[in-house]
């Protein structure tokens, strides 16, 4: 099988690659959201814990 | 019974450190398994006699409404363990899969539509088997809403937990659609072990590729779990010293 043939999937390549590349982008997209998520989650939960501490430190 | 392993197996901090000591592993083997799918599925398998190459994208299509119903049926038994044995984590789970189960719904619907077009020429109808997938993808995004619709997430755990648990109604629904009602859809691929009706490399690229979706799915359950964990137990001493300051 040639590249072009591999491509051209006997005509219904646009409809096959199509179905993947949109699969692709699902997975990816769901991955990065996730971890977007977690990255800011951890920024704030830092910056609570910080603050907390210099409140504790001022009491005393 | 001991009941002790279930106490462990729910405590979040438990699972916490056990998950992340397996999960590298668990994308590694998705990984793997995902590239011989695609490779199966994609190229070293034949084409269909009646569809022709259009048959490839069934590797991708069955998976994903596999994974669609499955991860439903496991986000309603979560949600029903968290709602009457009052388990944290289970809540946590069920929100966390939510979203992935809806990924997997939408894939599921958009190549359905990419197969059918060439295939039946036509992207949507309004049989049985497409509706009751469309309320699927409906119930999911549902679950979602209703969970974040509330400032208490406890109060959003258990409302949301009750609509999970009544939608479950609609997997066997979504399943049997083919034979109860007349559908353009066609039947079962592979549920008929017996007299296996398809080309067995055919076979195995459609069962290499369920493995890698659902595996990938499981890993991206316990990755939001992870994050679901660290921000319910923000107060806990082990969540401080896991995320450091």
């Amino acid at each position: 099988m040639s590249f072009e043939e591999f491509i051209n999937m006997n005509g219904f390549g646009f409809y096959i690659w199509t179905s993947y590349a949109i699969t692709a982008i699902v997975f990816l997209g769901l991955f990065i959201m996730f971890k977007v998520q977690r990255n800011q989650l951890i920024k704030q939960l830092r910056k609570r814990y910080r603050l907390e501490e210099r409140q504790l430190e001022e009491r005393q | 019974m001991n009941w002790q392993w279930f106490h462990r197996l729910s405590s979040p901090k438990w699972f916490y450190q056990i998950s992340g000591k397996y999960l590298p592993w668990l994308w590694g083997i998705t990984i793997l398994l995902m590239a011989l799918g695609l490779y199966q599925g994609l190229y070293n398998s034949p084409v269909d006699y009646q569809q022709s190459s259009t048959v490839r994208i069934m590797y991708i299509h069955v998976p994903a409404a596999f994974a669609s119903m499955m991860f439903y049926v496991i986000m309603a038994i979560a949600a029903a363990v968290g709602y009457i044995w009052r388990i944290k984590l289970a809540h946590m789970a069920a929100i966390s899969v939510a979203p992935v189960g809806a990924a997997m719904t939408l894939i599921a619907l958009v190549t359905g539509s990419l197969w059918g077009k060439p295939i039946w020429n036509t992207w949507w109808e309004w049989d049985a088997r497409l509706t009751s997938e469309l309320i699927l993808f409906f119930l999911y995004i549902g679950f979602i809403s209703l969970h974040s619709a509330f400032d208490d997430r406890e109060v959003g755990d258990r409302a949301a937990g009750v609509l999970g648990m009544v939608g479950v109604i609609n997997v066997p629904i979504i399943h049997f659609s083919v034979e109860w009602w007349h559908t353009l859809h066609q039947g079962a691929t592979i549920s008929k072990f017996e007299k296996p009706s398809m080309d067995p490399a055919m076979l195995y690229a459609l069962l290499i590729m369920i493995a890698a979706v659902t595996l990938f799915c499981t890993a991206m359950m316990i990755y939001r779990m992870r994050s679901e964990i660290l921000s319910r137990e923000h107060n806990k001493k082990w969540v401080r010293e896991v995320v450091g300051l």
